[in-house]
């Protein structure tokens, strides 16, 4: 490589990978396609929780988090911490549900509180320089935690023992359909964040004060709602989403690296702006889609191609409706 | 300048180092052009000679590539403010139309200076086709957008194996050959041998300085002040003629363009491409580049690249830490210094950018006469027939069933207390709101769904209630993007700077400042000042000036006296009448109603989104429904009091 | 409260108060005194510099020198948030309530600062009964609100907070005449609960109606103070306006 300067290697096409990997004739993949469906469904459910970090932002701050993929990756590392050092040999059942759900703390109390430090060191400063000061201020976040992780840990990935909490035969069938007791994890852990999320933005005080400071902080300042509070909880809300999320990938891929943030940071925000940005149920339902298209395309076309249907997707969507799937289309005030 | 002052009274390092930069800042500026560019080419020049080590000159050739990446996305994203996130994928373009034409891929060996061109074009076109679709999109849907097309040109890289090689790549690519000039053979001078290294580091140089000249020369010209209209503010900027999606495609394109340079370039420097360069982490370098250096400036850009590509090197001893200090200075120069390294601080503060040769200014007679609109107009049409008009936004009706008529030659002035719908006319009639009913007519023509930038060019050309100027660029700059429409310099011309292109140039800033002298004098000893640093007055009189620059014959002036002294406003108000003197016709919306009444012909009191009076000032004044909507209607007293 | 001097000890105190945008000064010198009670209007043509004065009190434009003081204390180092648990509301011009949350959403915000739950839930039924119109669109977004149904939105959501003083901007601002009055009832009703009201008009005839006194802005500077009875008779009020 000529640029000596280059930050970010390439991720392997690897880093989020769908359980197929030979082709396959259309037969087979038309058998296959409710199976490819509930796979879809999981990447989906995957792909929504770290869209709803991106979302939260854009719609408080109307800023890109490049950093938020480090964040989840950062998340899975540390449910992998939890994992290794709580799963020592044969293991009883309930100790396994005690110890995903320390996983799962563990790894959103930390992403939380790193989205927030993120947000307090580089990005607080920044407000109301050029709209590129903040990106540039994120990757550089992204590029630091990536080589922090890989320095303090190695370059190796590493191995998520999912098959001592939840054994390989543990499954639920449903005619031709067998569905993993990993997905199910992702899927159920996945539907109660975001019915969570959902209570919260739309219930409670500190929500509807998200939903107001989103649509004009000066006028929701006027009503005594402190902007920087309300940012620091998004960002913690966001960081501690994809925090679960780093844990569920880890669980359902039996591994983490320092390189994941990245591929899954693409894939959120595309799932993002799929659905409408700064729209959280636009990044549930976009989140959903891509996962679909990803799962559906790997199985009838190429798993090779996935990235380039999920992509090709979005601008096809974004051809025809400009502001996403679920996006309100602002007039532009003259 | 203050601000940064003032941190460094309180701050000790961080101050010094603030103030440290600006002083390098202002210093590389004081320095004469000419003579900075002698400097520059001798060190240049030197650099194999100093260095005199293979590993450091190939660092210092990637500068020259990386020169010209920077300064192609730099005229996407710093001058057009378009957030291309695809952007390696023209480099990749590059790259690889040299990799098929010149290697035995495909068996074909074309030369060297035959695919330069070809690759570049490509890549342009490229540019186009990415372009044209997302135009339509928002900033940061763009970015999202163009990230998903350079990954899937990644992508397709890897996976077409017998078209690109796949992930190996494609090998034996053949070396540049200028003139039959081997580049990648040592080139024996007598005593001097000169090494493949440095022969390529003087192509990547020469093709960096070219690129350099190409684009500086397109930024001081109407397409770079375009550019940056777009950049500060679209709608005025299409309101003075700009058309909008032409000039980004051409950014767009530009960019790819360079980029397709440096990748034909690279390929035949390496004589091996592999997908493993285009990658994001590729892009995102080049951003820094253009971040760093301080955003939107050239010289910025290289000293962007410079750092950049030293930086790692410097970091090497560190090995591994290497990353990590990198993003943590990244972090860190935007935390305390978010303008870039070389950039400048708060708005305000900013003083002269370049200053205007006084050969332009010394033909401007200090007369104030002003120049009539060019063209003859039909004697006997209206000027403008605004006929049963009205908009809705959702179910509010901003202004309903408006219907009237402007003569040529006449002052028409349109009051009505806040929210009355008088800006929405406005909006209407420049073409920037679409109406839900009704026609309008401009010398006879219906101009309903004619876009804002075609209006501009026919004629029609406003200003903003709440003064839309391109806050970065300078007073004659605003004003020369008033001129777009009557530039006719083309690409070529402008690149080549030839003849005709300098003399429109030169004919324009002459315009320019003759606009500034008829409007206001001070206006013409401030021409290089940022429009920022002026008292609103003058800023009122620059939009003013932009507006007449534009060529108008029918002139929409959006409360043209708003924000000045009385005194300030009277002068003004002579001035709107001199313009009608010297045969514009002028719309006026305006709350001062000395100057309403002074000025008009006519005046016409909207409430409500409805006409409900219309006439000569006298009328009007006098007219019981337009007192109550200005003073309320009065109440009896024994109800309020209840 | 018939002078308009130095009062014993004003609700709202503005000393002197300078403002900029960048380089534009926008208020100069600008002194006035609400006193506990009272409605006093500010009133002034377009770009005067009366949206900014209320900036100023609510902290979201930093005065550049001269000081404004609330219940005695000094607020213009205090942020906005602050401010309005000090008790100062607002409603902002042009009906900025919040079109995508709910009529009870917006009314429930207006109550951010305060945390006595059930003297809220109180306070929300007695801002229904005052508005008949927004409990029954309790449950609607507020964007599908008329903008006369916005205007009494915008007002009960800024009682929610239970203000000393509520500062009104343009409340009159593209209403019918029909509304207006009514919003001026209301503004009346107000008063007379006992919260002081300083209120920025241009419809002047309106405002003088409803207020004890007046300040008039011209280009960043107060020309006229007096009482409501005293400016309504002025013939520089008219002048000011229509140039007549």
């Amino acid at each position: 490589m000529l640029g000596s300067a280059c930050c970010i290697r390439v991720v392997s096409q690897q880093a989020l990978p769908v359980s197929l990997d030979e082709e396959m004739d259309l037969n087979l993949a038309l058998a296959q396609l409710p199976q490819q469906f509930v796979n879809g469904i999981t990447l989906g459910c995957l792909y929504a929780l770290i869209a709803l970090g991106y979302c939260m932002v854009y719609g408080v701050l109307e800023m890109l988090n490049f950093a938020h993929g480090e964040v989840f990756m950062v998340g899975g590392y540390l449910g992998w911490a939890i994992i290794s050092n709580l799963v020592l040999g044969v293991t009883p059942r309930t100790n396994a549900v005690l110890i995903l759900v320390i996983m799962l703390l563990v790894a959103m109390a930390g992403a939380g509180a790193l989205g927030v430090g993120i947000e307090w060191f580089a990005y607080r400063p920044l407000r109301g320089a050029s709209r590129l000061a903040p990106l540039i201020s994120a990757l550089g976040v992204s590029i630091f935690l990536q080589n922090a992780v890989m320095l303090g840990l190695g370059t190796r990935s590493k191995t998520y023992q999912t098959m001592a909490l939840i054994p390989r035969d543990m499954s639920v069938s449903a005619g031709d359909v067998t569905i993993a007791g990993t997905r199910i994890l992702i899927i159920v852990v996945s539907i109660l964040l975001m019915f969570a999320l959902h209570f919260f933005v739309q219930r409670t005080k500190w929500g509807t004060a998200m939903r107001a400071t989103a649509q004009d902080r000066e006028e929701a300042s006027y009503l005594g709602i402190d902007a920087n509070r309300v940012i620091s909880l998004t960002f913690l809300i966001g960081s501690m989403l994809a925090g679960a999320a780093g844990v569920l990938v880890g669980l359902y891929y039996t591994q983490v690296d320092f390189m994941m943030g990245y591929s899954a940071g693409l894939k959120g925000f595309t799932a993002t702006v799929l659905g409408g940005i700064g729209n959280v149920q636009g990044a549930m339902l976009g989140g959903l889609v891509l996962g679909l298209v990803e799962g559906l395309g790997a199985a009838f076309i190429s798993p090779a191609y996935k990235d380039i249907i999920a992509f090709s997707v979005l601008i096809l969507v974004l051809l025809v409706k400009p502001s996403g799937i679920l996006g309100e289309n602002l007039p532009e005030k003259v | 300048m203050q601000r940064s002052e003032a941190l460094g009274s309180g701050r000790g390092f961080r101050g010094a180092a603030h103030a440290g930069l600006d002083r390098l800042r202002d210093r590389l500026d004081s320095i004469d052009p000419r003579y900075r560019l002698a400097l520059l080419a001798i060190a240049v020049l030197a650099v194999p000679f100093v260095l005199q080590n293979a590993y450091l000159v190939r660092l210092a050739g990637t500068i020259g590539i990386y020169i010209m990446l920077a300064i192609g996305l730099n005229v996407v994203v710093g001058y057009a403010g378009l957030l291309d996130l695809g952007y390696v994928a023209f480099y990749a373009v590059g790259a690889y139309m040299y990799a098929f034409l010149a290697s035995p891929q495909y068996g074909l060996h074309l030369p060297f200076l035959l695919v330069l061109p070809i690759g570049a074009l490509i890549a342009a076109l490229f540019g186009m086709l990415l372009g044209y679709p997302v135009l339509r999109l928002r900033g940061d849907y763009l970015a999202i957008v163009t990230m998903g097309f350079g990954e899937i040109i990644r992508i397709l890289l890897v996976n077409l194996a017998p078209v690109t090689g796949g992930p190996n790549g494609i090998r034996l690519i053949d070396p540049a050959n200028i003139f039959g000039l081997n580049l990648s053979q040592a080139v024996d001078l007598g005593a001097l041998r000169v090494d493949s290294v440095v022969n390529y580091y003087y192509l990547t140089m020469l093709f960096a300085a070219g690129c350099l000249l190409a684009v500086s020369r397109l930024n001081d010209s109407k397409i770079g002040r375009a550019w940056q209209a777009i950049r500060d503010d679209e709608i005025a900027a299409q309101c003075m003629g700009v058309h909008k999606s032409n000039l980004k495609l051409l950014a767009f394109a530009t960019g790819a363009f360079l980029a397709g340079v440096a990748g034909v370039i690279f390929a035949s420097w390496q004589q091996f491409v592999s997908p493993e360069t285009f990658t994001i982490g590729e892009l995102i370098t080049i951003f820094c580049m253009i971040v760093l250096g301080g955003a939107g400036r050239l010289r910025g850009v290289v000293v962007g690249a410079i750092v950049l590509v030293v930086l790692p090197e410097f970091l090497r001893e560190y090995s591994i830490y290497r990353m990590v200090i990198y993003g943590a200075v990244l972090v860190l120069i935007m935390r305390y210094r978010p303008q870039g390294l070389l950039g400048r601080g708060a708005r305000w503060s900013a003083k002269k950018r370049q200053v205007t040769p006084a050969s332009s200014i010394s033909k401007i007679t200090s007369s104030t006469k002003i120049e009539g609109p060019p063209g003859c107009t039909p004697d006997d049409v209206p000027m403008l027939e605004v006929d049963n008009l009205s908009k809705a936004f959702g179910g509010l009706q901003a202004v309903q069933g408006l219907t009237f008529t402007v003569r040529q030659g006449e002052i028409v002035s349109i009051i009505g207390p806040n929210g009355a719908g008088k800006t929405t006319v406005f909006n209407l009639i420049s073409g920037l709101y679409r109406p839900s009913a009704g026609s309008i007519k401009y010398l006879g023509r219906p101009i309903v769904g004619v876009p804002p930038h075609k209006l501009a060019e026919m004629g029609i050309v406003r200003t903003f209630q709440n003064l839309r100027l391109f806050a970065d660029m300078t007073v004659l700059e605003n004003v020369m993007v008033g001129l777009h429409c009557m530039l006719k310099a083309g690409l070529l011309s402008i690149v080549l700077k030839t003849a005709s292109f300098r003399r429109d140039e030169e004919m324009a800033r002459a315009k320019a400042v003759a606009l500034l002298g008829a409007l206001g004098h001070s206006l013409i000893d401030r021409r290089d000042d940022i429009v920022l640093t002026l008292t609103y007055a003058d800023r009122r009189r620059v939009e003013i000036c932009r507006a007449l620059a534009c060529g108008p014959r029918l002139l929409l002036l959006d409360e043209p006296v708003a924000g000045m002294t009385s005194a300030e406003a009277q002068e003004m108000t002579s001035q709107i009448r001199l313009l009608r003197d010297a045969g514009y016709t002028v719309l006026l919306i305006e709350h001062h109603m000395n100057v309403v009444m002074g000025i008009s012909d006519r005046i016409i009191v909207l409430d409500q989104g409805a006409i409900i009076s219309e006439g000569t000032p006298e009328m009007v004044q006098n007219d019981e429904r337009v007192i109550e909507a200005y003073l309320g209607r009065r109440r009896s007293w024994g109800k309020a009091a209840n | 409260m018939g002078k308009s001097g130095q009062l014993e000890q004003p609700l709202l105190r503005l000393t002197e108060v300078d403002a900029s945008y960048g380089p534009v000064k926008v208020l100069q010198n600008v002194s006035l005194e609400v006193g506990t009670g009272e409605i006093v209007a500010l009133l002034g043509a377009n770009a005067a510099g009366k949206s900014t004065t209320l900036k100023c009190i609510m902290g979201s434009v930093r005065v550049s020198c001269g000081a404004i003081e609330f219940c005695g204390r000094t607020i213009s180092s205090l942020s906005t948030t602050q401010i309005v648990a000090a008790g100062v509301g607002l409603v902002p011009e042009g009906r900025r309530i919040f079109t995508r949350l709910t009529v009870q959403e917006n009314l429930r915000l207006g109550a951010f600062v305060r945390s006595d739950r059930n003297a809220v839930e109180q306070d929300l039924a007695r801002i229904y009964g005052l508005f008949p119109r927004l409990a029954e669109r309790r449950d609607q977004k507020g964007g599908t609100l008329s903008g006369g149904e916005q205007q009494m939105l915008a007002i009960g959501r800024a009682l929610m907070s239970r203000p000393t003083l509520l500062c009104l901007d343009e409340p009159s601002m593209g209403l019918s005449p029909i509304l207006v009055e009514a919003v001026f009832e209301i503004i009346h009703g107000i008063r007379r609960e006992g919260t002081t009201i300083l209120i920025v008009e241009q419809n002047a005839e309106m405002a003088l109606s409803v207020a004890d006194r007046a300040y008039v802005l011209q280009s960043g500077q107060i020309i006229l103070s007096d009482t409501a009875a005293n400016l309504l008779s002025n013939d520089l009020m008219r002048r000011a306006y229509l140039g007549v």
